[in-house]
């Protein structure tokens, strides 16, 4: 009874104030991010009469857009169940998203022994995304104090291995969630597996695989769900 | 003038941190109430604590990586731009592609013996316009995006946890298996991913019975070290 009565109220906060709050000024900051971005283009404009001609600035803008234009709606629906909703805002102003905020926010979320998806799980990972965002932003400055030489000074064999760290993270996220939902990703694996060989073939684009990946996991876990054979998992 | 003068002067600086210190409040926002919700919901300080070092220890490496490839940014395109695009929004494969589509653009070859004042605006455009696609869709969608999730559940709380650990299997598979194609034995990514997956299986199993808080804190990162070591080994 006791356990109902705080399961009860934490999901009246999470659906109450918190998601309100988070929508309200993530919202907000986020198109205020967009605005923003374009600081440096008017200071180049207005300080430095630097403007380049119209068709140059749409030529280029194109060619970035339409290379872009599928990821800027399937990456948000795919990061968004690990990020929850205000990690979601958080990750996508800073950037880096797939090498380092949504690792980042499955390890506080795992850390924290919390589940995703859950109340508790988009409170761990915001924190989880906020460090990372804090940990880049202090190694990024003091590489920019430190100058381009100084970095250069960093032996290339090191930074020939640092590649490996992010598929490393994926290989450990993936295992994680393995070992946590077992029969889950007893459909989840062979599903990504086919997904990819199919668009490594070019029936459809690399973009769509995640999307197919996410949602195929989703319906068949759903229609699992049914049957029961999922009701051990937790 | 030369356009590096330019590209690294105090307006410029001054330009960066406007979307800077809106990115901060943001985070200040969010990160504030999350930790206050937090509590209400009964997080407790130990798994914040434990969320922050992990996620703090397992950013470390990955942006070492960034602050890597920042450095041809830096060389390019100066160092303001190159510090804020890569804690804001970008990343370094959009960002080095984005500055040579907006030279290109102009008739400039991207090569700093020939760029311009006007090849480097442009670039900074064409990483503006092509980015905040993410921004408008993040800032706009992230709340109705959350709403097919739930919608998905079928207003059953308890499917909502397996769910999101479809979404997230699905995503982690997607992610992984991309990295480890095409299947060679030149392919260290394989290694890497193999050696991170291990390392979580073995410090898993390991934590089944001792509980250490330790193993909870570190494994991303020891994953991450033991995959980078596979890498290289193998």
């Amino acid at each position: 009874m006791n356990e109902n009565e705080t399961m009860q109220t934490t999901q009246q906060i999470y659906d109450n104030e918190y998601i309100p709050y988070s929508i309200k000024w993530g919202r907000l900051t986020s198109l205020l991010g967009v605005v923003a971005s374009f600081v440096p283009l008017a200071v180049l404009a207005i300080v430095f009469d630097i403007m380049p001609a119209l068709d140059a600035i749409v030529a280029a803008a194109t060619i970035r857009i339409s290379a872009c234009v599928v990821y800027y709606f399937v990456e948000p629906i795919s990061f968004q169940p690990v990020l929850g909703i205000p990690g979601t805002y958080m990750a996508f102003l800073s950037g880096n998203i797939s090498n380092l905020r949504v690792p980042c926010s499955s390890v506080a979320q795992k850390a924290a022994g919390v589940e995703e998806g859950t109340p508790e799980g988009a409170v761990l990972s915001t924190i989880g995304v906020a460090v990372s965002i804090v940990v880049n932003l202090l190694i990024l400055t003091a590489g920019v104090l430190l100058g381009a030489q100084i970095i250069a000074m960093i032996p290339e064999s090191l930074v020939n291995a640092l590649v490996y760290l992010v598929p490393a993270l994926y290989g450990a996220m993936l295992m994680q969630m393995v070992l946590y939902a077992p029969k889950i990703a007893a459909i989840a694996v062979p599903l990504g597996i086919i997904t990819l060989v199919i668009s490594k073939t070019g029936l459809f684009d690399s973009s769509v695989a995640i999307l197919i990946s996410v949602f195929g996991s989703i319906i068949i876990g759903r229609m699992l769900m049914k049957t029961g054979w999922l009701d051990d998992q937790k | 003038m030369d356009y590096l003068k330019i590209a690294n002067s105090g307006w410029m600086w001054f330009a960066v941190a406007i979307p800077m210190a809106v990115l901060a409040w943001q985070v200040v926002l969010l990160l504030r109430r999350s930790l206050k919700d937090g509590k209400r919901m009964g997080v407790k300080n130990d798994q914040i604590k434990s969320a922050v070092i992990a996620s703090a220890t397992a950013s470390v490496g990955p942006s070492v990586s960034i602050l890597a490839g920042m450095v041809s940014l830096m060389v390019m395109m100066g160092a303001p731009i190159a510090w804020l695009r890569l804690s804001y929004i970008g990343a370094v494969m959009y960002e080095m592609t984005s500055a040579d589509v907006g030279a290109q653009a102009v008739g400039v070859a991207f090569e700093q013996s020939s760029m311009t004042a006007e090849a480097f605006a442009n670039g900074v455009w064409a990483m503006v316009l092509g980015s905040i696609g993410w921004i408008i869709v993040s800032g706009l969608f992230t709340h109705k995006i959350d709403g097919l999730r739930t919608k998905l559940a079928g207003g059953n709380s308890k499917a909502l946890p397996i769910i999101t650990a479809a979404a997230t299997l699905g995503c982690y598979c997607s992610l992984t298996f991309n990295k480890m194609y095409p299947v060679s034995l030149e392919n260290k990514n394989i290694a890497a991913v193999i050696g991170g997956a291990l390392a979580i299986w073995l410090l898993t199993a390991l934590n089944k019975k001792r509980k250490a808080k330790w193993v909870n804190n570190w494994s991303a990162t020891i994953a991450m070290i033991v995959g980078v070591a596979f890498a290289c080994i193998f």
